[in-house]
């Protein structure tokens, strides 16, 4: 089959010894990137992406995936251990991920993000191979309807996350819309809510926000205990996942994967929903879904899957189309460019090579990875039973830092401290955190979405229910939120009915 | 916090050990060489108003390729999109005068004034060096049923406001070149405003809107594609990448506008920094690869410095104040 | 958590209305152009409206209104209180001072008067982390920090 040859040839090329120690570069940057709070994907392959123009294209295409992949699993490590994301795709993983770390089962949860973002990037980059021209057209159908429809599908699934008050959520998830308008205005670009202050005509700044709202108001919250117990609750269990692990993750692992590919095909559809969407997904399907936030497997195995695959499936618009589906896929695109390749339908008849290499480095990224990664979870895992009187300085200076190398600004300091504030009070009022963030990260473009759909459809609403693809997202938000408000309110009925 | 007598001499040491170090500190702050700054130190930061993929962020990203190799630091390109340029150059603005915070800005900057709701004074960036200048175009989906641009317009007019044609933002050049073309042709357009030149016409492609009126450069790709068709260009010569696509004047239109993309600072740069980074841009303008690459890829190339630039900026003003307010597009 | 949830649903509904003002006085817009106060304007409406309805539904249940309230007690206070003021004074000085000394006084501090460490051990690792994380993060990662009074 002519996409299996080509993949051997792809390998071929990335099995080069030159190509092999970029990749490793790339692996081992983007962890270490991702591990530290402050510097995301994005920020890592602009910042390295000068040194890549002195590579060859498929050298240079086969760093940057690794650099991306390790970052995305560098910021799962931050989740898991101190419950603050390393960057938005992996604000879910702390919702489990962490609890697990507490529970003494750090081992098993990030053996098992790694693992499981391994397999989803290995099945999703079949479908890459074999599914390319028919999903490149279905990326093209998306306009700002179909992305209003799918984003408010992930606000309202959302308030499934949490394990508390749905309106409470609801109004979390609100205020994160909120505050996603302080700025200025994505359309015109007016200021908003920014009081002529220049640090904020930008926004607050998203690694502040999460820092603050996760990590400082977690440590607050740890502080008041008489003892520092530290956040272990129990002894450390397994370092790997156990075969019970395996027999749990299996389908999260297929529906995550699935879900991030298409999620990820969809230009603009980008990491962030596609990881919530999947946690979401377990949650619902689950058995128990009131496990979920308490530390169970799934909810690592699927968001990871989810946000692995999501890559994959963006790599379609992009290499067929020239279409980048999100801003690391866009930097990918300029330097194609620059190195003189024009992503296209001609992409894989005049660079084989390219196109190729970049398929087969994505596998050798992903088990590169792996192999990086699974060794040194035994020494993660000894982060946490560092004495928490030295441990919690220590993550409040990785926060400061991280917070204040951004924009070289205390600025950033301070809004990471208000939101640590925040955080911390939220717990004591009983809030959730993570509709605040996700709604906050998807505010501005479903803003942006919903107003260029009113442009679009001369001002009338009907666009959203006219529309095939956008109808069936409404249809879907719209039972969502049904179930979400009604589904206790039956259960109480059940109750009253059975005396 | 519990006073342990046997820990009382400890204390004492360690407080002087603690004032030890603050004097030490102090005195070799005092006496420590101040080091000549040599521009750059460190890296630079270059602010593209747009989304990527576009014209401005693709070869501006090759420019700053260029000239990290003759500068020596990492010259580091963000994207900062909204507001039609608006938003990217706030920051520019604002940023800290020292020369590590660059951008770039297009005519939109002079545009915003007539054509926004709201705009920065191009007289608070300082021109560093015009490095590019691109004619409007219209393109159309490939299997639309116009196939000239007689045919387009000829609908467009007998239909108002059912064509829409998107751009990089209110107020900015394509937004206000499609405004434009509407009043020399009576036609009225509703004007779809995207963050950028890519998504402008990636939703011609996927049938969204009906055309676009961003560079032909900055459609080339989807082009090759066979996606789109370019219907006509805003010059006053044919393009050589795009032969066969007749001139709007040829079509019998007196319709002449693009962009123009430069290269600036916050105001208050100091003068020597502001020749070192001009200096930096001519010797990546001159470099074949350069060249190369704006012509494969369909960009003129033009260049003038600091003042020259400063000059046209003023000039675009004169020009722009007697053409642009009649087109209506200012909302309050 | 009748108290807290009465308390808090206020605030919320304060909050909504100050984005329903602030988007109002910028400008709905036709609905064929929304303009930069429509969204604010529409959510903050959603925001009051849910808080609205959970301050109504809190109310309405019965029990006693808790007195324990988390302000009042001591263990907030202990330790977390100090560890803000840390952080509010790294935030003020790291500018003036600089990043080594910030830092070295701000882990000391932690250590000692938090943490309950000795002296030799809070000084010791204050020195080492500061001195540690501005070679890995300046040196190694090349982020600017600030000199203030320790040039190096």
């Amino acid at each position: 089959m002519e996409s299996l040859a080509g993949l051997f040839y792809g390998l071929g090329i990335t099995f080069q010894p030159q190509n092999l120690f970029f990749c490793f570069v790339g692996c081992f940057v983007g962890t270490l990137v991702g591990v530290l709070p402050g510097l995301g994907p994005s920020g890592a392959l602009a910042l390295l992406l000068p040194v890549t123009f002195a590579l060859p294209p498929s050298t240079a295409i086969i760093m940057l995936a690794g650099i991306y992949y390790g970052a995305m699993y560098g910021g799962s490590t931050t989740s898991i251990l101190i419950n603050i994301p390393g960057e938005a795709a992996s604000v879910v993983t702390c919702l489990d991920g962490y609890q697990m770390a507490r529970k003494g089962r750090a081992g098993p949860a990030l053996g098992m993000a790694a693992i499981a973002s391994f397999i989803a990037g290995a099945i999703s980059l079949f479908g890459l191979l074999f599914l390319a021209p028919p999903f490149a057209n279905f990326a093209l159908k998306f306009s700002s309807p179909e992305y209003v429809s799918l984003i408010l599908c992930g606000l309202i699934l959302v308030s499934f996350l949490g394990s508390g008050s749905r309106l409470k959520a609801f109004m979390m998830g609100a205020l994160g819309l909120l505050l996603g308008t302080i700025g200025t205005d994505p359309i015109e670009g007016m200021e908003r809510f920014a009081f002529k202050i220049p640090y904020l005509m930008d926004g607050l700044g998203l690694i502040p926000v999460i820092m603050g709202l996760f990590g400082i108001s977690e440590i607050l919250a740890n502080l008041e205990e008489e003892e520092f117990r530290g956040i272990l609750t129990e002894k450390i269990k397994n370092l790997f996942p156990t075969l019970r692990d395996w027999k749990d993750s299996a389908w999260p692992i297929v529906r995550g994967t699935v879900l991030g590919f298409f999620i990820g095909v969809i230009p603009g559809g980008n990491t962030d929903i596609s990881s919530t969407m999947a946690y979401a997904l377990e949650k619902k399907v689950s058995k128990h879904p009131q496990k979920f936030g308490t530390g169970i497997i799934e909810g690592v195995a699927a968001p990871e899957s989810a946000n692995n695959s999501g890559p994959s499936g963006s790599f379609i618009p992009l290499l067929s189309l020239g279409i980048p589906t999100n801003s690391t896929m866009a930097l990918l695109l300029a330097s194609l460019m620059i190195h003189g390749v024009t992503p296209g339908p001609f992409l894989i008849n005049q660079n084989p090579d390219v196109f190729w290499s970049v398929i087969a480095s994505m596998y050798i990224g992903n088990l590169m990875l792996l192999a990086l990664n699974l060794p040194l979870v035994g020494l993660w895992v000894q982060v946490i039973k560092i004495p928490y009187a030295y441990f919690f300085p220590i993550i409040f200076l990785l926060c400061l830092l991280g917070s204040y190398s951004i924009a070289n600004t205390v600025f950033d300091i301070g809004v990471m401290i208000l939101f640590g504030i925040f955080g911390f009070l939220m717990k004591k009022y009983a809030y959730e955190s993570t509709p605040l963030i996700l709604a906050f990260i998807l505010g501005p473009m479903f803003e942006e979405h919903f107003r260029r759909s009113l442009v679009l459809s001369f001002g009338s609403f009907g666009i959203f229910f006219e529309r095939p693809i956008s109808a069936a997202f409404l249809g879907l938000a719209i039972l969502l939120l049904a179930v979400s408000l009604l589904g206790p309110l039956i259960k109480k009925k059940q109750f009253e009915i059975i005396p | 916090m519990n006073s342990n007598p046997r820990v009382q001499p400890t204390r004492r040491s360690c407080f002087t050990l603690i004032i030890a170090l603050l004097a030490a500190g102090i005195l070799l702050t005092a006496f420590a060489p101040v080091a000549a700054a040599e521009y750059p130190e460190r890296e630079i930061t270059v602010i593209v108003s747009w989304t990527a993929g576009g014209g401005t962020d693709l070869i501006t990203r090759f420019l700053a390729d260029l000239m990290e190799k003759n500068l020596g630091k990492p010259v580091v390109v963000v994207n900062k999109p909204g507001g039609g340029g608006l938003v990217g150059f706030n920051q520019i603005a604002v940023a800290k005068p020292d020369g590590y915070t660059i951008g770039v800005t297009t005519n939109s900057i002079i545009l915003h004034k007539y054509a926004a709701s709201s705009y920065l004074d191009w007289r608070e960036l300082a021109p560093i060096a015009l490095h590019n200048n691109d004619p409007a175009g219209f393109t159309v989906k490939i299997d639309a049923p116009w196939k000239t641009i007689k045919e387009a317009l000829d609908y467009a007019k007998a239909n108002p406001m059912k064509m829409r044609i998107s751009n990089s933002g209110p107020g900015a050049i394509w937004h206000v070149a499609a405004a434009l073309l509407g009043s020399k042709t009576g036609v009225q357009f509703t004007h779809v405003p995207y963050g950028g030149a890519n998504p402008a016409a990636v939703a011609v492609a996927g049938g969204h809107v009906e055309a676009t009126s961003v560079s032909p450069a900055e459609v080339g790709t989807l082009i090759k594609g066979g996606k789109l068709r370019l219907l006509a260009i805003a010059s006053d010569k044919r393009d050589p990448l795009f032969n066969d696509v007749p001139t709007f004047k040829e079509s019998g239109i007196d319709f002449v506008f693009g962009v123009w993309r430069c290269l600036v600072a916050p105001k208050n740069t100091p003068k020597e920094v502001i020749a070192k980074l001009e200096n930096s841009v001519k010797i990546a303008v001159n470099d074949p690869k350069f060249k190369d690459f704006m012509t494969k890829n369909g960009f003129g190339q033009a260049y003038l410095g600091p003042a020259e630039s400063a000059a046209l900026m003023a000039q675009n003003e004169k020009d722009f104040e007697k053409i642009v307010p009649g087109l209506g597009l200012k909302k309050n | 958590m009748r108290n807290n949830d009465s308390v808090s649903t206020l605030f919320c509904l304060c909050l909504g209305l100050m984005f329903v003002g602030g988007g109002l006085k910028m400008g709905l817009g036709p609905l064929n152009a929304p303009g930069p106060g429509f969204f604010p304007a529409v959510i903050g409406g959603v925001l009051s409206s849910l808080s609205a309805a959970l301050f109504v539904t809190v109310s309405r249940k019965k029990g006693p209104p808790e007195r324990e309230n988390f302000w009042r007690q001591k263990r907030s206070w202990v330790k977390v209180f100090p560890s803000l003021l840390s952080l509010f004074f790294y935030l003020a000085f790291l500018d003036s001072l600089g990043y080594l000394l910030t830092t070295s006084l701000f882990i000391f501090f932690l250590l000692k008067f938090v943490g309950k460490k000795g002296w030799g051990a809070s000084i010791l690792m204050a020195v080492i982390v500061s001195l540690g994380s501005y070679a890995m993060f300046r040196m190694g990662l090349g982020v600017l920090l600030p000199k203030g009074l320790i040039h190096l």
